[in-house]
């Protein structure tokens, strides 16, 4: 194995400078492009993107993560973020990369990510030959609802009469911007997530589907709402497989987890071996 | 999988507690007597239980008396599974 490059640039999107790390692989011209979760998690997940990436560029795969805008090391305020803006910024790391003589043909896409990465992917006619969703969210409007649950986590456990999620959503329908666990959620953004749904916009553009889910016990049976989105995928007839491996919440433990097993079914399932 | 024992795994991981997990039992506290049990780990184990087991547990059903043990927890989940 050959260790990739590490290359880090802005580019200029519609709203403004968002950052791209590239690990590039040595002789090869692929690349996947990485698409990350939502607020908190995208941090979470941030060492386990960065050991995968490293280990695909070494497997001969260039990676591509974005930092979408408002997040990251990108400019502008979360509070500034919306859902065309971030499907744009990954569209315009995929263009960018096929000017610059890579061929992007994996995806990797993390919880809400993987919704953003498809409705990007349609909207600007791109496609892939292998994608890999990470615990894929397949409702918006549930994620919402369970990231809001942050912004009454303290009251909810004092009081039957404490914060309660509804009073949170008048605020947001009232047109006010409401901080979450330390962040500013606008009322734009949180309406436009609220439509997304992952079964909408899945295609052929995908290619082959990889599931793959961490759990607490890889005997046990798949979660529900895994199994839903490879079954509705398959009977759409896009190839779809979905594989658990045992470990922690990487997307919500409190400490930062890389899960070994994870990066090697990715770069697994996008070259073919590790 | 017994609830007790999938709900043990479930704060062995959200709160990465390692083998002090393995001591969990039904009758074990935990909202207060867990120090990594705070609220915002108590939204974090919502969300993997609503994933996990494929539920939506509406924030009216929350309160401190779910999550006063290990067994509280996991009767509220089996019900909510059943239902």
């Amino acid at each position: 194995m050959t260790q990739g490059l590490l290359e880090s640039f802005f580019l200029e999107s519609s709203a403004g400078r968002i950052f791209i790390v590239l690990h590039r692989a040595v002789d090869s011209d692929r690349c996947a492009v990485f698409v990350p979760p939502f607020a908190e998690e995208m941090n979470k997940c941030r060492s386990q993107t960065a050991a995968t990436a490293r280990l695909l560029a070494a497997s001969g795969c260039s990676a591509l993560i974005v930092d979408l805008y408002g997040t990251g090391d990108s400019e502008g305020d979360f509070s500034d973020a919306s859902w065309p803006v971030w499907t744009q910024d990954v569209a315009l790391a995929v263009n960018w990369a096929t000017d610059n003589g890579l061929i992007v043909d994996a995806m990797v896409a993390t919880r809400l990510g993987c919704s953003l990465a498809v409705e990007s992917f349609a909207e600007a006619d791109l496609c892939v030959s292998k994608t890999v969703f990470w615990q894929p969210v397949e409702s918006g409007d549930d994620h919402m609802n369970q990231f809001l649950r942050y912004g009454i986590a303290a009251s909810m456990m004092k009081s039957k009469s404490g914060g309660k999620i509804g009073d949170l959503k008048q605020h947001l329908d009232k047109g006010d911007t409401l901080e979450i666990a330390g962040y500013l959620l606008a009322p734009t953004l949180w309406s436009e997530i609220q439509q997304v749904r992952l079964l909408d916009k899945l295609g052929p553009f995908l290619g082959e589907l990889q599931i793959l889910e961490v759990g607490r016990t890889a005997g046990r049976e798949l979660s529900p709402s895994s199994t839903y989105i490879e079954s509705a995928a398959n009977e759409r007839g896009l190839p779809t497989k979905l594989l658990r491996l045992r470990g922690e919440p990487y997307w919500a433990s409190a400490e930062i987890v890389v899960n070994a097993e994870l990066c090697r079914a990715t770069v697994q399932a996008i070259v073919g071996r590790q | 999988m017994p609830m007790v024992d999938a709900i043990r795994e479930i704060l062995r991981d959200t709160l990465q507690l390692g083998k002090r997990a393995d001591d969990l039992v039904a009758l074990s506290p935990l909202f207060g007597a867990i120090p990594e049990f705070d609220s915002m780990a108590v939204v974090t184990v919502l969300t993997l239980v609503e994933e996990e087991f494929g539920i939506v547990i509406d924030d009216d059903e929350v309160s401190a008396k779910i999550f006063a043990t290990v067994g509280s927890l996991s009767d509220f989940v089996s019900k909510k599974v059943s239902d």
